[in-house]
């Protein structure tokens, strides 16, 4: 394997990587914030590939403007979701919400194949024209794009919890909500913010996908990997969510590469059952140690 | 005739579902007062807390706070208005840091402002927060945690300061330390109401003391008369 | 006289004048002195829902055209169409329900292979005319009965057939690697392609390489068939995979012919791969592309348009086209039958269609008495400047599968 086709699967390994950490990212703030893992998280990452497409195609609209409008877009769905479907139920067994956000994941998924059949879509985006050329390998500038949009992220929600009074409140509400409430945290608030950023990352997630690998009503099978990558991280442990993802998009593309698709199939799963084995705190994760 | 009180509780009903825990609970604490609230395990101490903080739902009754009805509020309400509670159990955020359960304390809009000196001060109560500040809540000990309780609580700048058995499980070293505390900021104007099983320590702190029994106030009077009587003594608090 | 049937004495007397004066078509069920009851399954949920709404819709467009047109012999044509969801117990369901409940006159099949399949011994027993407009399993027309047509698919032998004959003779290519997925379409085309390739030409393909629908990632099998340094390389897949497939190709410097199957001959592809799609060539199960400016597909999309002006984006699609044209075709038979219609004349008159077809937008259909599969062909298509655009490629090679009828 010539050394710019190794170049080319690195860049390729660390682009999907970076959206499984995105995907990632996002269900963990959903459950660090509400204590939710929200299954609907895949569809919402459709969503916003949809919503995306809806601004550059129908309403014709510059490629900057639809990511800006998008993560809005999908920032009030989510809050609008939150505030008729989940928090109706926030009482209710954590297995029901479970299904809840299930059956609105297939909500969402129904109403965007009915309203638009294309099979398969996408939007022009700046760097169509762009080409990076190693050798007679092309790299896809998205990717590159992709990758800093993830790792900008990242260090944007590490900020925020570690220096926001917010993003503390937000924790603080999963870790033990009546606590919250009593230092004074509207809870409602803060639930629906979560949702609002969850949403509007996995929004993110799908317009970056989009160009990639197109905009289909099946997208939103991301999750799975999403959740691999948030399992690494211990579901608390961004810098943890973020290497799990790119451990898993660089081993399913060199594995892909040497041993076949098979293997690539796999890949996450047995990641998966590895690091549960071995590290089931997560990568960087610590054993519970707390004392009461 | 006496000042206003600043938190008087007046026939209170409350309890969880259909079943009554509190029935014809009336109970005064006056402003810049230790009020104690003594009674066995069960007795609705803290049921009685939790309506206080908004956390029960209260059937009947009024609870007054500087005269306004409060009964009904939300519990992110009734804290703006300085009502902080030391729940039992702690009710830390484990995953945080000391420094982050700190600053959260400090959440509501009247206490931000002047966070950093309360934190001073509260440091200097409990050395030990300052010394562990980066560390999360959750490896403390009981007693680190209860001091932690306690700085948390104020830090939000509390007018009236609720604590729900602060010395549950600790050792009698540390219980004196933390009432040690209590008298300090009582000292300095804070106003307190706190429910223990402890009645030593108790019935050694507060001025007033109520004892609460099966969900009906038992007894009331100054500590002083509660502890020199001794059917009192035998039967409720099992001195 | 009004009264059609009835499950009473005076229904059975009623039928019983009309057959003695004459007049046999007021007993045949579904069929009334103006109407034409027609029943039709697909799935509208799920998945698959572009392909029942695709058909429905096309199905509808075709019978307001007729109708509006006087209908057939006075009658007008009416479409009950049930939801079967893409899965085959609920195909039976539909059926049942529309030849039972309904008292449909005839059946078009509105979905694909599998629901379909599902309806065989049923349609069958019931002697209904079933009419399957898009399922392509061998099921359908082997063993011949006569009452089940198949009309817009081929059979999917067939597709490895033209397959074969379009990469030798019209590609030429010598060295060919082929990627398929491994769902039950794509594994047959592949598997008939390589057959057919070695039987009619002894062409050996230089690698196959699978991949699973869903996957978002070919860079695998990709690398694999670049290895093998192939002429061309066909990949039998849906649209979504063909499209990253198509990107991912080219980024890997693989400057190769890649063809397609008609599952991926869809302007999805080129939306989904752009500039890479172009020379990307497969076949098609109809006349000309749906953005053809042809007059016949022109005066077909506004038609469309008109009856549907806030139609979702991809519609319409093959679908509509395959629904429309394929009514077309039993309509021709319904006029053939003449007015005293039955299901027996209909059999016979759909018996009589050779090289029909309504317009350019699709392609001829022949029924025999001796084989019930309409289509044998596919228009192969190239992507031009980011249109499909028909090659003049025409098969010539008789199908193995009418040689086996013929024996």
């Amino acid at each position: 394997m010539t050394t710019s086709i190794v170049l080319q699967l690195i860049v390729a390994g660390l682009s999907s990587g970076s959206i499984y950490a995105l995907v990632g990212l996002g269900l963990m703030l959903a459950f660090k914030g509400t204590g939710i893992v929200n299954f609907a998280h895949g569809e919402l990452v459709a969503l916003g590939a949809y919503a995306a497409l809806f601004f550059s195609v129908v309403l014709k609209l510059p490629y900057w403007q639809v990511f800006i409008l998008t993560l809005i877009f999908c920032g009030v769905v989510g809050v609008l979701l939150e505030r008729t479907l989940i928090r109706p139920l926030m009482r209710a067994p954590s297995f029901t919400i479970v299904v809840a956000t299930l059956a609105i994941g297939l909500m969402i998924k129904n109403v965007l194949r009915l309203s638009w059949q294309e099979s398969v879509s996408t939007f022009a985006t700046p760097f169509d024209e762009l080409s990076l050329r190693v050798g007679e390998i092309s790299i896809n500038p998205h990717y590159v794009w992709i990758i800093s949009c993830s790792f900008a992220i990242m260090g944007l929600l590490a900020l925020f919890f570690r220096k926001n009074l917010t993003g503390k409140a937000m924790q603080a509400v999963s870790q033990n909500t009546t606590a919250a409430r009593l230092m004074g945290i509207r809870v409602s608030r803060i639930f629906s913010l979560t949702f609002a950023v969850s949403s509007a990352i996995a929004a993110l997630a799908g317009i970056l996908m989009a160009p990639v690998v197109g905009v289909e009503a099946e997208m939103g099978s991301v999750i799975l990997k999403g959740f691999v990558a948030a399992i690494l991280g211990g579901f608390n442990s961004l810098p943890g969510c973020v290497v799990g993802g790119l451990t898993l998009g660089l081993l399913e593309t060199f594995g892909g590469a040497y041993f076949g698709g098979t293997f690539k199939a796999v890949t996450a799963f047995v990641l998966l059952m590895f690091v549960l084995l071995v590290r089931p705190h997560g990568i960087f994760g610590r054993a519970e140690a707390r004392r009461v | 005739m006496a000042a206003r009180p600043m938190l008087e509780i007046r026939n209170l009903a409350a309890g969880y579902g259909r079943i009554d825990v509190l029935r014809e609970v009336s109970l005064s604490v006056p402003d810049g007062a230790i009020v104690g609230l003594l009674g066995p395990n069960g007795a609705g101490k803290s049921t009685l807390i939790r309506s206080i903080s908004g956390l029960t739902h209260v059937r009947s009754g009024e609870i007054l706070f500087e005269g306004m009805p409060i009964q009904g509020c939300a519990p992110e309400d009734i804290v703006d208005m300085g009502i902080i509670q030391v729940p039992q159990g702690r009710m830390l955020f484990p995953d945080l840091s000391i420094a982050d359960n700190l600053q959260l304390g400090a959440y509501r809009k009247d206490a931000r402002g002047s966070f950093q000196k309360s934190l001073k001060q509260v440091e200097e109560y409990f050395p030990i927060l300052h010394e562990r500040r980066t560390q999360r809540a959750g490896v403390l000990s009981g007693g680190e945690q209860q001091m932690l309780a306690i700085g948390r609580a104020l830090v939000a700048k509390p007018r009236l300061l609720i604590l729900d058995e602060p010395s549950l499980g600790l050792a009698p070293l540390i219980i004196e330390s933390i009432f040690n505390v209590l008298r300090d900021v009582n000292a300095n104007g804070l106003t307190i109401l706190v429910a223990e099983q402890n009645a030593m320590k108790v019935l050694q702190t507060a001025e007033t003391v109520y004892v609460l029994e099966n969900g009906r106030i038992a007894h009331a009077g100054p500590s002083r008369q509660l502890a020199e009587d001794e059917t009192i003594q035998r039967s409720y608090l099992g001195i | 006289m009004t009264i059609t049937r009835r499950e009473t004495l005076g229904g059975a007397l009623a039928a019983g004048f009309t057959l003695a004066a004459g007049t046999a078509s007021a007993e045949e069920i579904g069929l009334t002195k103006d109407q034409i009851l027609i029943g039709g399954y697909g799935p509208i949920t799920g998945p698959a829902a572009y392909i029942g709404l695709g058909a429905r819709d096309g199905t509808e467009l075709a019978i307001k055209e007729i109708n509006d047109a006087g209908g057939i012999h006075g009658r007008k044509l009416k479409l009950v169409f049930e939801d079967d969801g893409f899965s085959p117990s609920k195909a039976l369901a539909s059926v049942k329900k529309l030849v039972e409940q309904d008292k449909v006159f005839m059946m078009l099949g509105l979905s694909g292979s599998n629901p379909t399949v599902g309806t065989v011994d049923y349609s069958k027993e019931a002697k209904i005319p079933s009419y399957a407009v898009l399922a392509s399993a061998p099921q359908y027309t082997h063993p011949f009965n006569r009452y089940l047509f198949r009309g817009g698919a081929t059979e999917s032998l067939r597709y490895g057939e033209l397959n074969a004959e379009y990469l030798m003779e019209f590609l030429q290519a010598k060295r060919i690697a082929m990627l398929s997925g491994t769902d039950e379409n794509a594994k047959n085309e592949g598997d008939n392609t390589e057959r057919m390739l070695e039987k009619w030409y002894g062409v050996k393909l230089l690698m196959r390489a699978e991949f699973k629908v869903g996957d978002k990632d070919f860079t695998p099998q990709l690398l694999q068939a670049k290895a093998a340094n192939p002429d061309v390389i066909i990949t039998l897949a849906q649209v979504p995979e063909v499209s990253i497939l198509l990107r991912q190709a080219r980024e890997l410097g693989i400057k190769q012919a890649i063809m397609g199957s008609p599952a991926a001959v869809d302007n999805g592809v080129i939306a989904g791969a752009g500039l890479n799609a172009e020379g990307y060539t497969g076949g098609w199960l109809s006349g000309q592309f749906l953005d053809s400016v042809h007059p016949d597909m022109v005066k077909f999309r506004e038609a469309w348009a008109k009856l549907h002006p806030d139609a979702p984006k991809g519609r319409p699609n093959l679908f509509d086209v395959l629904g429309y044209s394929e009514m077309y075709v039993v309509a021709e038979a319904m006029k053939r039958a003449g007015p005293d219609l039955t299901r027996e004349k209909l059999v016979d008159a759909l018996e009589t269609i050779e090289n029909y077809k309504i317009s350019e937008i699709a392609t001829p259909r022949t029924f025999t008495k001796w084989h019930h599969i309409g289509n044998f062909r596919m228009q192969y298509m190239v992507v031009l400047g980011q249109h499909f655009v028909p090659v003049r490629f025409d098969p010539h090679r008789e199908s193995e599968i009418l040689k086996e009828y013929k024996k």
